[in-house]
């Protein structure tokens, strides 16, 4: 038995080693990338994007669940956004609370008989409201059937050629659109998907929709969180962009070719990890007609989203991840290792299989593993510590490396006592939270055994309501 | 332990490097904090140099270091919004502080940073002398100095390089919608010679021209040959630019392309169909209405929505009447409702 657990831990000791391995490369490549586009970013010439009849239209999808408290400042704020065309479509997902009845009002609606395209089947649309003072907006109210049903039926009704997904509760820099919709610009024709940055916005200074100042949360959780965004987007999805082996647009802020979301059907609506399965069905559908396209990455346009301040939602979440990674991949399991997928096939596809599907098995089972075998002696201290440093440690350099390209590319935070904060919180993140989140992970496992369905509820604050509002 | 106390040695360069950053941050605020005075304090001379009281004009200020930075600042903040004697005051500025010049040979440098930097804020000096060095840069090796050079040359609207933007676009060394803004910058000028791309072998130059010539086309010397050389493009092999010359044709309200845009409602493919359709909106006229009621009743989705807007357009009491008929379909539909809006 003892040799098979020292097997099992020698196991994990490589798993961590090419798991850090991996992650030291990607924060190699997202240096080099944003060390590249950090002084690009003065000659964007977003002024010109912005007066170009040539600029594409984009229809923003914002699918609302029993939003009535936050939906009026959030649709101020997309109406307000900076781009020369685009539309807001609140998709009303059968709401218990007054959402539809608070749009109305607000924004002087009245029903239309708006055409929709048929091409995603999508539970009833109840009735269609159109604003009289903004011809931009336009409201869907149908039956309750999850978000990915919400956006389908967006997909449907948007006009624009391209079509964004953001969450009610979620905000835009005034500029995001005009930034994510820049590679539209330069790679003309290519580009079928563009993703961009999350960002934590708890503690954030919010008036009328717009970030006002950046601050760090009191929640020592949601902090933790605001690390980890900076690590995953900074890191992995800058890195995984620089060799076009994108294989996530989270589903919180990113655009899509609307015809292309048409053809392949729009977002299945039986999983929890919609936005996975679609970047990965897109990958597949044009990767099998071998049509040229790219899946790209963008920095520079941030989205600021609520995380969970909570262990209870937070741990929900996770294990709603764990749910939805294990649905993609059993969805397209043919593309694990395949060549015929190029990089996504033989990179993406692998990791997300080994890498983060198994995660929990080695780096929570194989850290207990190993402690249980020094603790009977089974394994020497040096090994330990060696087990501990690649472990532990290794994730603490990656943390702080991701904090270094946030400060450098972009000094988001500028309190000094935000940034020290989170250098502090290095330590937490890989001592402590790191492991709970592979517990989580573990329980997700336990989930989808049981064959779990369904979302969870959400316990949210809301980040759109005005200053002084009600809490 | 060897492996430990390497990890613990980078952990601890990552902290060095976060606390180094905090401090270059620091400084970087104080400095930043002294150029907003100073934008401050130069904004009033900088307005008086672009808009002087009298006809004399303001006197050039005589400054160094950071305040000449700021008030170049300025300055290009208002070339990008100014144009006419404004935008020459501007230029004759930098001219006379040697900016221009010093500009000029940074596009020659080795550092691809700095060639981008010159190529870009040459365009917002406002000064015709950087013409040439700038259609030099359009053969540059990085694509980001040749993308700048593009827009600065479209900034600077330099009707001579209309050739070698175009030019640029054909052979890809420059992304078409940049060239396209560029083009559209420099205006109707730019017209003859997209005149002549229409016959470019590429349907995708084709289509580009013909769509910078509908944006443009109105306020062009040429305006009243284009009604008569675009229908001939609604016949094109590509529905690119079967496309493009219907939007083309709406644009310049060419009630020429009439009837050969009510053929083009038949076309076998849908958005061209639905361009043809929103250039009959835009062109107008009541014989366009039937042919325009068919395809919003029976058409697919976009020809459909396309031509239902249309007829709003022209028509709006066709529309009220036709959306109460049994075979309306959603578009009619949709478009009596929103005319009531």
């Amino acid at each position: 038995m003892e040799t098979i657990l020292v097997g099992f831990s020698a196991m994990s000791f490589v798993y961590f080693v090419l798991l850090n391995g991996f992650y030291l490369a990607l924060t190699a490549l997202a240096w080099v990338d944003l060390r590249r586009k950090v002084w690009r970013r003065r000659y964007l010439g977003l002024d010109d994007v912005f007066a170009s009849p040539l600029t594409p239209g984009i229809s923003v999808i914002v699918p609302a669940y029993n939003e009535e408290v936050v939906i009026v400042e959030s649709v101020r704020s997309l109406l307000a956004l900076r781009y020369p065309r685009h539309e807001v479509v609140v998709v009303n997902d059968g709401s218990a609370d007054a959402t539809v009845q608070t749009l109305i009002e607000a924004f002087d609606m009245v029903p239309v008989r708006q055409a929709m395209r048929e091409g995603i089947p999508t539970a009833e649309i109840r009735a269609t409201y159109a604003s009289r003072p903004h011809p931009g907006l336009l409201v869907l109210d149908k039956a309750n059937a999850g978000r990915s049903d919400a956006l389908n039926a967006g997909f449907n009704a948007a006009r624009h050629p391209y079509v964004c997904m953001i969450d009610a509760d979620s905000l835009l820099e005034p500029d995001a659109l005009l930034r994510i919709a820049k590679p539209l610009l330069d790679q003309p024709g290519s580009v079928v998907a563009a993703g961009g940055t999350i960002r934590a916005a708890n503690g954030c200074l919010i008036d009328h929709g717009q970030v006002l100042d950046v601050r760090l949360p009191r929640s020592r959780l949601a902090t933790i969180q605001s690390l980890e965004y900076i690590r995953a987007f900074l890191i992995a999805r800058v890195g995984w962009g620089r060799v076009h082996a994108l294989g996530l647009i989270s589903g919180a802020f990113g655009i899509f070719d609307r015809s292309l979301l048409q053809t392949v059907g729009g977002l299945w609506t039986d999983t929890v990890g919609e936005d996975l399965e679609l970047t990965l069905r897109l990958h597949r559908y044009l990767r099998d007609r071998g049509e040229p396209y790219e899946v790209v990455f963008v920095d520079d346009a941030v989205c600021w989203t609520e995380v969970p301040e909570d262990l209870t939602t937070l741990g929900r979440q996770r294990r709603r991840w764990q749910r939805g990674l294990w649905e993609a991949l059993l969805r397209h399991r043919a593309m694990i290792g395949n060549p015929r997928y190029g990089v996504i096939g033989l990179l993406t596809m692998i990791y997300f299989a080994v890498f983060e599907f198994l995660s929990p098995i080695f780096a929570l089972l194989g850290l207990l593993v190993t402690l249980g075998l020094w603790l009977t002696g089974g394994v020497g201290s040096g090994y330990l510590a060696s087990f501990v440093a690649v472990s532990l440690l290794l994730g603490i350099v990656l943390s702080t490396a991701a904090l270094v390209l946030e400060e450098v590319s972009f000094g988001t935070y500028k309190r000094r006592r935000d940034v020290l904060r989170l250098l502090a919180y290095t330590l937490l993140e890989n001592v402590g939270y790191r492991q709970l989140h592979h517990v989580w992970r573990l329980l997700g496992f336990v989930d989808i055994a049981r064959g779990k369905t369904e979302w969870g509820a959400q316990k949210r604050q809301g980040l759109a309501r005005p200053v002084g509002g009600a809490d | 332990m060897t492996l430990m106390a390497g990890i613990i040695a980078l952990a601890l360069v990552g902290v060095a490097l976060v606390l180094v950053s905090l401090v270059v941050r620091s400084s970087m605020g104080a400095r930043d904090k002294r150029r907003a005075e100073a934008t401050e304090r130069l904004r009033p001379l900088a307005m008086e140099l672009v808009d002087p009281d009298d006809d004399q004009g303001a006197p050039a200020p005589v400054l160094a270091g950071m305040e000449a930075e700021v008030f170049g600042d300025l300055l290009v903040h208002y070339s990008r919004q100014l144009r006419g004697e404004a935008e020459d005051r501007i230029a004759a500025y930098f001219e006379a502080a040697g900016e221009v010049d010093a500009q000029r040979r940074r596009l020659t440098a080795r550092s691809e940073r700095a060639r981008v930097d010159a190529a870009f804020r040459l365009g917002d000096m406002a000064s015709a002398a950087a013409v040439p060095d700038l259609l030099r840069a359009m053969e540059d090796p990085s694509l980001d100095v040749r993308a700048a050079a593009a827009r600065s040359l479209g900034r600077l609207r330099a009707a001579e390089t209309v050739e070698a933007l175009i030019s640029a676009a054909v052979t890809e060394r420059v992304a078409d919608p940049v060239v396209g803004i560029a083009l559209l910058e420099i205006g109707p000028p730019a017209v003859p010679r997209l005149i002549t791309l229409l016959d470019d072998p590429d349907p995708h130059h084709r289509a580009a021209a013909v769509r910078l010539i509908g944006l443009l086309g109105s306020a062009a010397a040429e305006a009243d040959e284009l009604p008569a050389l675009l229908p001939a493009l609604l016949r094109d092999m590509s529905a690119d630019v079967r496309a493009a010359a219907a939007d083309a044709l709406g644009r310049l309200g060419a009630s020429a392309g009439r009837d050969a845009l009510i053929q083009l409602l038949h076309d076998r493919v849908a958005f061209v169909r639905a361009a043809a359709a929103r250039a009959l909106g835009q062109i107008g006229g009541q014989t366009v209405t039937e042919a325009l009621l068919e395809v919003a009743r029976a058409d697919e989705f976009d020809p459909a929505a396309d031509a239902a807007q249309a007829l709003a357009r022209i028509d709006p009491a066709l529309v009220l009447t036709a959306a109460e008929a049994p075979d309306a379909g959603p578009h009619l539909r949709e478009a009596a409702d929103r005319l009531e809006l």
